[in-house]
């Protein structure tokens, strides 16, 4: 089942979202309404709005209230990508140039200050201070969680922790505050928004070591991007830290690492990886998180919008890409 | 920005917390001008996107603090403004040079005008937004001097030519420098707003001098 379909019965509501987004990246400047466009037609899972749109249906649902923490959540994400590619020196995204590839890094550095600036303008029609402190501190979190990330980047002795520190900023948090806020923002009881906080927490870990182990097993066409595009920039992730000790693995990880790997011994490394348990254990790791999800969902209150928040949590613990 | 503190204006903690908010920004947005526009792969210049992206959320964070989310609105709306004044450098954009300098000061000053607003500090305004722009075009001057070319510099050239005006940029940018000063040096002498000894200063910050100045300014 694709996802999409999983969102059916929030149609409307999102098409309204897309329509926002449309808007809100609109710009007196034609080269930052380009490159923000580009961005947004590329398209993209649009998690952080549906989970901010599921959590306020435990509270007083309004759509036109919600569009102003759902958009700029998705706002956040985007600005955080543009950056992130230039970081990552990254020339490709959703199949399509990134825009510091088809501009530059300088072009990239303004769209992603002009849209994070404009997710700002957006959530500020909410006027609960509470929701600001929220969103605020995520986003200084999320960018702590960044510079660790470069600090630990070919470092393969690491431990665990670290990695689970580093995708709790990364990814967790920024899906736990769009769950928290548009439960909180739709006046949803405290209970429920804690019980809401946490399952975005748990489902963000479960994705993201997904996300990581579909660098690993996914073609490079399904991601858009050489296979195996993590660790040759440095990134340490879970399967890896499952085979860094590994005889066999230490050798060939090393080489990967010291940006020497030629493309037949890329191909070679992804297919032992694939072959190797580390791939299962990565996968127990994000089934225990999705476990955890799960049972906080068990303790919201009775809804139809807990079976969405179900089905979506599972498929994104299955999803293939 | 700390012009209605030293000149004795009224100056709680919420003034000071909102400044260094506004100064965060600033790190912010000079973080990311530092980015090169090609191969930017270095550690010191991935830490520095971080670093601006950090700013960004602090400052967000220091106002929520202070549950002040008409400044928030206010600030991020002037940094729409900022960025968009800034790709302008990227797109090809032909204006005037006046217009290139009204570009020149929002991208400078902008934040900080809104800062004065937001705190009824308004009487400041022209002395910042004039201020900001000596700065810059001493910089620009001093980047000349230096063989250094920046994106503004080749905009404005652009749109001269493109223009058809056969003037020479950088005679332009001193001319500009020059008759900002003068403007600079009337509006402070004339100012019933401004404490001596803060006219003082800003005279010697902007390497102003009062007879002289005044004198050119007859002349012309």
């Amino acid at each position: 089942m694709k996802l999409k379909m999983l969102y059916s019965d929030m149609r409307s509501d999102l098409d309204l979202i897309e329509i926002e987004l449309e808007k809100a990246v609109n710009s007196s400047s034609d080269l930052l309404n380009e490159a923000s466009l580009h961005l947004l037609l590329a398209g993209g899972k649009r998690l952080r709005p549906v989970f901010v749109l599921l959590a306020a249906k435990f509270g007083h649902y309004q759509i036109e209230r919600m569009l102003r923490v759902a958009v700029p959540l998705e706002l956040i994400h985007m600005a955080s990508l543009v950056h992130d590619d230039v970081i990552d020196d990254s020339e490709m995204r959703r199949g399509q140039l990134t825009v510091k590839a088809q501009w530059n890094n300088r072009v990239a550095m303004y769209t992603g200050d002009f849209i994070f600036a404009r997710a700002l303008e957006y959530i500020t029609e909410i006027q609960k201070p509470e929701a600001h402190r929220i969103l605020s501190y995520t986003m200084v979190e999320i960018c702590v969680g960044e510079i660790l990330q470069i600090e630990d980047k070919f470092k393969l002795d690491q431990r665990l922790q670290d990695y689970f520190r580093r995708i709790k900023r990364k990814t967790a948090l920024l899906i736990s505050s769009s769950c928290q806020l548009g439960a909180l923002v739709s006046d949803a009881d405290p209970k429920t928004i804690i019980h809401l906080k946490r399952f975005g927490y748990y489902v963000g870990m479960s994705f993201q070591i997904i996300d990581d182990i579909l660098d690993f097993t996914s073609s490079d066409k399904e991601l858009g991007k050489p296979a195996g595009s993590d660790l040759i920039q440095g990134n340490i992730t879970l399967p890896i830290l499952f085979l860094k000790d590994s005889p066999e693995f230490r050798p060939a990880l090393e080489h990967a690492l010291s940006g020497n790997m030629t493309e037949i011994e890329r191909l070679e490394l992804i297919k032992r990886i694939r072959e190797s348990d580390a791939i299962a254990k990565s996968k127990a790791i994000s089934d225990r998180y999705l476990k955890k999800a799960l049972k906080e969902i068990d303790e919201l209150p009775a809804s139809p919008a807990k079976k969405s928040l179900r089905d979506i949590a599972l498929y994104m613990g299955k999803r293939k890409f | 920005m700390l012009l209605p503190l030293l000149n004795g204006n009224q100056w709680n903690d919420e003034h000071e917390q909102s400044a260094i908010s506004v100064a965060v920004i600033y790190s912010a947005l000079a973080a990311h001008d530092q980015i090169k526009e090609l191969n930017a792969s270095s550690k010191s210049q991935q830490l520095t996107v971080l670093a601006g992206d950090y700013y960004s959320g602090l400052y967000y964070q220091m106002l929520a603090r202070l549950s002040n989310v008409e400044l928030i609105r206010t600030l991020s709306n002037g940094i729409i403004d900022i960025s968009e004044k800034k790709a302008s450098f990227y797109d090809d954009v032909k204006q005037s040079f006046e217009e290139w300098m009204t570009s020149i000061q929002t991208i400078e000053s902008l934040s900080i005008e809104q800062y004065y607003e937001h705190f009824n500090f308004n009487q400041y305004k022209p002395f910042v937004r004039r201020g900001m722009l000596i700065h810059r075009i001493e910089h620009e001057l001093e980047l000349v001097k230096q063989m250094k070319v920046t994106r503004f510099q080749e905009s404005l050239a652009y749109s001269e030519q493109y223009l058809g005006y056969s003037r020479n940029w950088q005679e332009l940018l001193k001319l500009e420098l020059e008759k900002q000063k003068i403007i600079m040096m009337d509006e402070i002498s004339h100012s019933h707003l401004l404490d001596n000894s803060i006219q003082q200063f800003l005279v010697e910050m902007y390497g102003l001098r009062l007879k002289e100045q005044v004198l050119v300014m007859r002349e012309r």
